[in-house]
């Protein structure tokens, strides 16, 4: 029949078209969010003000060491910790480094409360949380470069 | 060209082993980077209580922020798993999509 010898190489045509659409088209998954090269010299640039801080605690005597001299100092690097926790929140597919972030904040919070209380930081304190923060920037900064691969 | 897919599937196999073996041993050596990072960390930590440098208040404190630091380590190893299954998938459809491709033209 005539509609038949029609419609079947048009189904052909049809279905051969499908495949082709899908073969072609950008068919991937995500996982992770992309690598954002500006998170990672946040990352570091925190790192860097928050070692230095406990370098400048630890070369301060014991007895000198009052919450009012670092004050500023502990509300700058939380003003800094809020930016990459910002930064890392608003990306799709990112909870994990948001996650790190927050912890790294509350961490942060912690330490200045406790300076607060205290008005002073002891060495073994003082050089072990500048330890804890030394691994948790690496932990970020190794997963966000983890993310570089994810695309290659 | 014909359409083999115990062939493909095969390659997409091989794809996503290869991948897999090469992420998966990275993971493995950061894992143990975080046991020995751990390792020390506590040790320490012990030490100074049994030495009495620290008192009950201020161990409790700093295990439970070393439970904190653990976590952050651990988060970077659950991204690089989410990067190897991503790689692995995306690997696997791009044989699939240039076999269908090659099959079809």
């Amino acid at each position: 029949m005539k509609t038949e010898r029609i419609c079947l190489p048009l189904a052909n045509v049809v279905l051969s078209l499908f495949l082709l659409g899908l073969a072609t088209s950008a068919c991937t998954v995500k996982y992770v969010a992309d690598y954002d090269p500006s998170v990672m010299e946040e990352i570091v640039k925190v790192s860097k003000a928050v070692d230095m801080f406990y370098a400048q605690i630890l070369e301060t005597p014991e007895g000198e060491r009052k919450y009012e001299k670092f004050k500023a100092g502990y509300i700058n690097i939380e003003g800094d910790l809020y930016g990459l926790r910002l930064k890392n929140e608003i990306r799709p597919l990112n909870k994990e480094s948001a996650r790190q972030t927050e912890i790294a904040q509350e961490l942060w919070q912690q330490d200045m409360t406790d300076h607060k209380t205290n008005d002073s930081v002891g060495d073994f304190i003082a050089k072990r949380h500048r330890e804890q923060f030394r691994r948790i920037f690496v932990a970020m900064a190794r997963g966000e470069r983890a993310k570089v691969v994810a695309t290659q | 060209m014909s359409f083999d897919i115990n062939v493909v599937l095969k390659d997409m196999s091989d794809a996503i082993q290869g991948i897999l073996k090469a992420q998966v041993g990275e993971i493995k050596e950061y894992g143990k980077e975080v046991l020995e990072n751990e390792k020390a960390s506590l040790q320490e930590l012990a030490e100074a209580r049994i030495k009495g440098d620290i008192d009950d208040a201020v161990f409790e404190q700093e295990l439970a922020r070393e439970m904190k630091v653990i976590e952050v380590e651990l988060l970077t190893a659950k991204i690089m798993t989410k990067v190897a299954a991503q790689k692995a998938t995306n690997a696997a459809i791009d044989i699939l999509t240039k076999a269908v491709k090659a099959a079809i033209l």
